[in-house]
């Protein structure tokens, strides 16, 4: 069956159905009503599907409203709603998760340099080695050395690898002495400030912070036009 | 047309009670939505943590009530929390290799959640004939239909425009039809 073509009753019958009218849109919708079947056919339709579709799934509203309430205070309170907010499952804000991001950036980095300068350290160092013969590290090596010779000795095996040469400084960076000096923990804010400096510098940093930015979801409207196809 | 002042007007005085310090006011907020929310939340795919999902929406709005600028309903603000919830809910659920993704064919409409309740023959029908429908034609379907809201609402919680939600809800108007009519 066709629609009707009065379209301006056909759009106030979903409100109709719910009872949303005016006293005189709902006499004006009842009066059409009277005279078009289409229009009475389609309302029907709407009332059935109200009743189908408003079937509650099962939740305890009063389950909810008490921990809404413990887990939020009034605005009075900031301090609790912003714990509050920290509490809730809810998607940790961008800011936050950017720090965060860097902070795992910096201790990744920091590992990373510190398997790196134990390799370097423990092969510049004798070695002691309990079958007599001694290891001596290729020579002429401009980076820390990768493999070693074996060279038999009477009492130990000792492993010797060249200084490293001055092409081959490696930067003194705060994630340097990080490596050297102890954990992150120790560090101050400032230097912290200077390892993830350092660590951008060397391209260590995570891309474009604009690329995470993420719609603020209780501002109404606000980045989500892209959610059509969300759904 | 839609005439909700009397509703808008009790949300806000409900909110300026609880920005006073009145958990009551917070209390019958909730009790007032949350069922609208539990069943958009089915309507457009949430199947499991909807009472969760419901929470978290309302913790989010009463803890950045600064945020709401009032141009909307409060209720539609709610909508477009909990809308975004369940679309992060199941991006997050995509991305975990033991989990199974839902995708947005399976979006369905959680109806299949609601064991116990008895339909009628011609209810079940119009069920089948609105899962039928398209993920987006569904959730306008449901916000107009059983909400009650208007299109600039729709568009609102979407994201999108009051022509779009317009053309969505008759396309979706006319696939029903024409499922109850076969």
């Amino acid at each position: 069956m066709a629609d009707c073509s009065n379209v301006e009753i056909r759009e106030m019958l979903p409100e109709r159905a719910g009872g949303a009218l005016s006293a005189a849109d709902t006499a004006r919708v009842d009066s059409h009503l009277g005279t078009c079947t289409r229009c009475r056919a389609e309302l029907a339709m709407i009332q059935t599907a109200r009743r189908a579709l408003r079937v509650l799934p099962a939740i305890d509203v009063a389950r909810i409203a008490s921990a809404v309430v413990s887990a939020t205070a009034a605005p009075s309170r900031p301090q609790l709603v912003a714990s509050a907010m920290r509490a809730a499952p809810s998607p940790v804000p961008t800011r936050l998760r950017w720090v965060g991001w860097k902070a795992a950036a910096a201790i990744a980095m920091a590992a990373a340099g510190a398997g790196t300068f134990a390799t370097w350290r423990s092969a510049n160092e004798p070695v002691a080695v309990p079958n007599g013969v001694e290891v001596v590290a290729r020579a002429g090596q401009s980076s820390p050395p990768t493999s070693a010779t074996v060279i038999p000795h009477q009492d130990t095996m000792t492993a010797r690898v060249p200084a490293m040469t001055a092409s081959s400084p490696r930067p003194r960076t705060a994630a340097a002495e990080l490596v050297i000096g102890g954990a992150l923990s120790d560090l101050s804010d400032g230097d912290l400030e200077t390892l993830l400096g350092d660590l951008g510098d060397q391209g260590a940093v995570a891309p474009d912070a604009a690329s995470f930015e993420e719609p603020d979801v209780t501002e109404p409207g606000v980045g989500i036009s892209a959610a059509w196809e969300g759904l | 047309m839609t005439n909700p002042t009397e509703d808008l007007a009790s949300d806000a005085t409900l909110l300026l009670r609880w920005r006073s310090g009145d958990e009551r006011a917070a209390t019958e907020l909730v009790e007032r939505h949350a069922p609208s929310l539990a069943r958009f939340a089915a309507s457009i795919g949430a199947r499991t943590d909807i009472e969760e999902l419901v929470q978290d929406t309302f913790v989010r709005a009463f803890g950045s009530l600064d945020g709401f600028r009032g141009d909307s309903t409060l209720r539609t603000w709610l909508f477009t929390i909990l809308r975004r919830l369940v679309l992060d809910q199941r991006r997050a659920r995509a991305r975990r290799p033991v989990s199974v993704p839902v995708a947005d064919d399976d979006a369905v409409t959680g109806f299949d959640a609601l064991d116990g309740m008895v339909a009628t023959e011609t209810e079940q029908k119009v069920r089948d004939a609105v899962a039928g429908l398209t993920p987006t034609q569904r959730e306008v379907f449901t916000l107009r239909v059983t909400e009650g809201l208007s299109y600039k609402e729709i568009a609102d919680v979407a994201g999108t425009t009051e022509g779009a939600a317009r053309v969505h809800y008759h396309n979706a108007m006319r696939a029903v039809k024409e499922f109850l009519d076969g």
